[in-house]
């Protein structure tokens, strides 16, 4: 090899090779972090529409109820970085609102959308997301979410039927009254069901994480019903007044 | 270009050390097990159920070193010397127990597989870094040349056939950067188990552990040849005999330079060829030549230390003799001489001659009581038939200074220790009495983890100089052969602290 002063051959290899691929790697970071931007649109649907659907993959949600008021809020907040933003379609089919968005799938990830919606009482909600977190709060009405990896939190629920199910991601829900029919189903993640004192039908069960009922009496004849299921996540139904 | 690269050596060196760390990913993860094991094991063992448990994480603890022992020697060439056998156990299950428990080549194992999982997870992490770059580059690049449908764009460009090119230019680029990760590594895992696998002493000379490695046997070992005086020794000096045809063993002759330099002990059923076992032993004979030496010196401090052993052991005994030889002898003949003065005294009462006998008795009196005292300083009577706590006491009365002694010894210990600890406590209580114008001194002898610890101390002037008088210098070497150690702490004006600390040999213990 060389003598001590002058760089090895390898050690020229090396360091040109850091500096294209990390250097690379680093300058796409910074470039992604000064390119981002972000982007708020809110519109409003007139008429109560007969249902909202929504389709996000990986953006996050959050319904609030709307109470007694006849137009359907919906605000979206995008973030993306180099101009490429999210894919989204909004149509209007037979009186129900479809809303649809994706992001590119880019390197380095720099896309986001999360939507807010405010929808009255008694319109039907259908969430799909694949990534993305749900929540509600204070919402009157019926519900269907299936998610991924994404978490399901519903707070101060009031409806005819809620039926939430996810892989990976957990459940929570708190009903404000009895719900006709809670359907709560998670494979690996854990459901938490918090509904008011009474009797149910009850069937909450997990293959391999443990199960709890408390503060709920359990009755074959009971007019309203919960399923709460995991595989491998824990369940808890609980009581409260 | 590749030569001046010396990439094949690069890549290799960077193989081992994937190699080895994807080794170590299950000896970390069983490690962890093991140790938690043994940890249960142990707790459980308190209370007499634990044995099983115990024996079965320690044979696991020991097997995964061996094995990270290999990897370590395949790899990465540190020569590390075979891991130490089990101890074998037997008695009671409590005590069985507390010797698995109380192997110290155990625990160094323990401590080396419970921090296994930090040291094998950081370089893990850092050496997956480039991996995971390299992967990224490579899976974008065929994605933007064969068009597949996957990622959209890159930064901001549609990952198309123009950028897939360009990500093909940077995949040798990130392979460079693999290479030279995993050789880093490479030095880095040298270096860590440098200092966690190979023992700081080791036991077995390292020349020894190169030849059970190419020669297959593990139980080879190396006799050195001492000329002078026509033994062979194993590399702690010890003698060594050769196996005997028949026993299963043979040994191969080591020559340089045409003398006998050691001879190679191995299994008669070897899986490789005599030649081979000649040709290592040529290929060796220099490093084995060196071991040699060592082998050679270390038999020789052996013998000193043994033969010094054995010159007090002979002087205590003259002593003896000469003491008993004094008492038979000479101070009999003066007793009954007394006697005989006494008797002739009382014939001749009212005689001239009288105070001319009354004198006489009285000089003899004298004669006989330092005769008492030299054969005293010979070597006491007293220690010899009561042991050290009366002949302690009998020094400490002599002492014209007030002396407090407590001696905490129960029984006797071997004569050479009792009578190492007895001069030591009678040259310091003469020098109390001749040079520390001390109001007080103390004696206090006990024992401490199975050495025996001697403390003289006086309220003296102090300031004793070790190598002005001869009186000290003897005791320190008269407690060095004997293996111990003597501290003299004498500050001027604040009195002097002796302390002498004498091991008990193993066999002599209880």
């Amino acid at each position: 090899m060389q003598g001590g002063s002058r760089l090895s051959a390898w050690s020229i290899l090396v360091a040109v090779s850091a500096l294209l691929v990390v250097g690379g790697a680093v300058a796409l970071l910074i470039a992604s972090l000064a390119s981002s931007h972000e982007r708020k649109v809110s519109f409003a649907v007139r008429g109560s529409p007969s249902g909202v659907a929504l389709d996000l993959g990986d953006g996050d949600v959050v319904i609030a109820g709307g109470g007694q008021r006849t137009r359907l809020d919906v605000e979206r907040t995008d973030q993306y970085a180099f101009g490429h933003d999210a894919e989204v379609s909004r149509r209007v089919v037979g009186g129900e609102l479809r809303i649809y968005s994706r992001c590119p799938s880019t390197i380095p990830h720099g896309c986001s959308v999360r939507y807010r919606l405010v929808v009255p009482d008694n319109v039907p909600v259908t969430i799909r997301t694949s990534g993305g977190n749900v929540s509600f709060s204070d919402y009157r009405g019926s519900a269907r979410i299936t998610t991924r990896s994404g978490d399901i939190d519903i707070a101060s629920f009031c409806g005819f039927s809620l039926e939430a199910r996810a892989e990976s991601g957990t459940i929570t829900t708190m009903a404000a009254c009895a719900p006709q029919q809670l359907t709560l189903r998670s494979t690996s993640g854990s459901v938490h069901a918090t509904v008011p004192t009474g009797r149910y039908r009850i069937e909450a069960e997990s293959a391999s994480g443990s199960h709890r009922v408390v503060g709920v009496a359990s009755a074959a004849d009971a007019p309203f019903s919960i399923q709460a299921l995991s595989s491998s996540g824990d369940v808890t139904v609980e009581g409260q007044r | 270009m590749t030569t001046a690269l010396q990439l094949d050596l690069r890549a290799q060196r960077a193989w081992h050390a994937l190699a080895y760390l994807a080794i170590n990913v299950p000896i970390t993860i069983l490690g962890v097990i093991a140790v938690i094991a043994l940890a249960l094991g142990a707790a459980l063992s308190m209370i007499g159920i634990g044995l099983p448990l115990l024996l079965g994480a320690a044979s696991l603890c020991r097997w995964l070193v061996r094995l990270d022992r290999r990897a370590a020697n395949r790899f990465l060439d540190l020569h590390v010397p075979p891991v130490p056998a089990a101890v074998p156990t037997t008695g009671t299950l409590r005590q069985r127990s507390h010797d698995v428990l109380a192997d110290r080549a155990l625990w160094r194992m323990v401590a080396l597989l419970a921090t296994k999982p930090l040291i094998i997870g950081v370089l893990l992490v850092v050496g997956i870094v480039p991996v995971i770059l390299l992967a990224v580059i490579l899976v974008l690049a065929v994605q933007g040349v064969a068009g597949v449908d996957g990622v959209d764009s890159l930064g901001p460009w549609q990952l198309g056939v123009g950028i897939g090119l360009v990500l093909c230019v940077l995949v040798p680029a990130g392979g460079v950067l693999v290479i030279a990760t995993f050789e880093a590594l490479h030095s880095v895992l040298c270096t860590i188990g440098r200092a966690r696998l190979v023992p700081r002493a080791s036991a077995s000379g390292p020349v020894r552990e190169l030849l059970a490695e190419s020669l297959g046997d593990s139980t080879v070992s190396i006799a050195y040849w001492l000329p002078d005086r026509g033994v062979f020794v194993d590399e702690s000096g010890a003698r060594v005999t050769l196996p005997e045809p028949g026993s299963g063993r043979t040994w191969t002759a080591v020559e340089r330079d045409g003398r006998r330099v050691a001879a190679i002990v191995h299994d008669v059923a070897l899986d490789t060829s005599m030649e081979l076992v000649q040709a290592a032993a040529a290929a060796s004979s220099l490093a084995i030549d060196n071991e040699r030496l060592k082998a050679d010196l270390r038999a020789r401090v052996a013998e000193l230390r043994v033969s010094r052993q054995r010159i007090v052991e002979a002087a205590d005994d003259a002593r003896r003799r000469i003491e008993r030889d004094l008492h038979d002898g000479a101070q009999q003949q003066l007793l009954a001489l007394a006697l005989e003065l006494r008797v002739l005294r009382s014939r001749i009462n009212g005689h001239e001659a009288a105070p001319l006998v009354d004198g006489l008795a009285e000089r003899l009196e004298v004669a006989l009581g330092e005769l008492r005292e030299l054969a005293r300083g010979i070597h006491p009577a007293l220690l010899t038939q009561s042991g050290l706590g009366p002949a302690v006491g009998a020094l400490a009365e002599r002492t014209p200074v007030p002396v407090q002694t407590a001696v905490a010894i129960e029984g006797r210990l071997p004569a050479p220790i009792e009578s190492a600890a007895y001069f030591v406590v009678a040259e310091a209580l003469t020098n109390v009495a001749r040079y520390a114008h001390a109001s007080q001194a103390s004696v206090a002898i006990g024992r401490d983890n199975g050495d025996v610890v001697v403390v003289v101390s006086d309220d003296g002037v102090g300031g004793v100089d070790v190598a002005a008088g001869s009186g000290l210098r003897g005791l320190q070497d008269r407690v060095a052969a004997v293996d111990g150690t003597l501290q003299i702490d004498s500050p001027n004006g604040a009195g002097t602290t002796l302390r002498a600390r004498i091991p008990i040999p193993a066999e002599a213990r209880r």
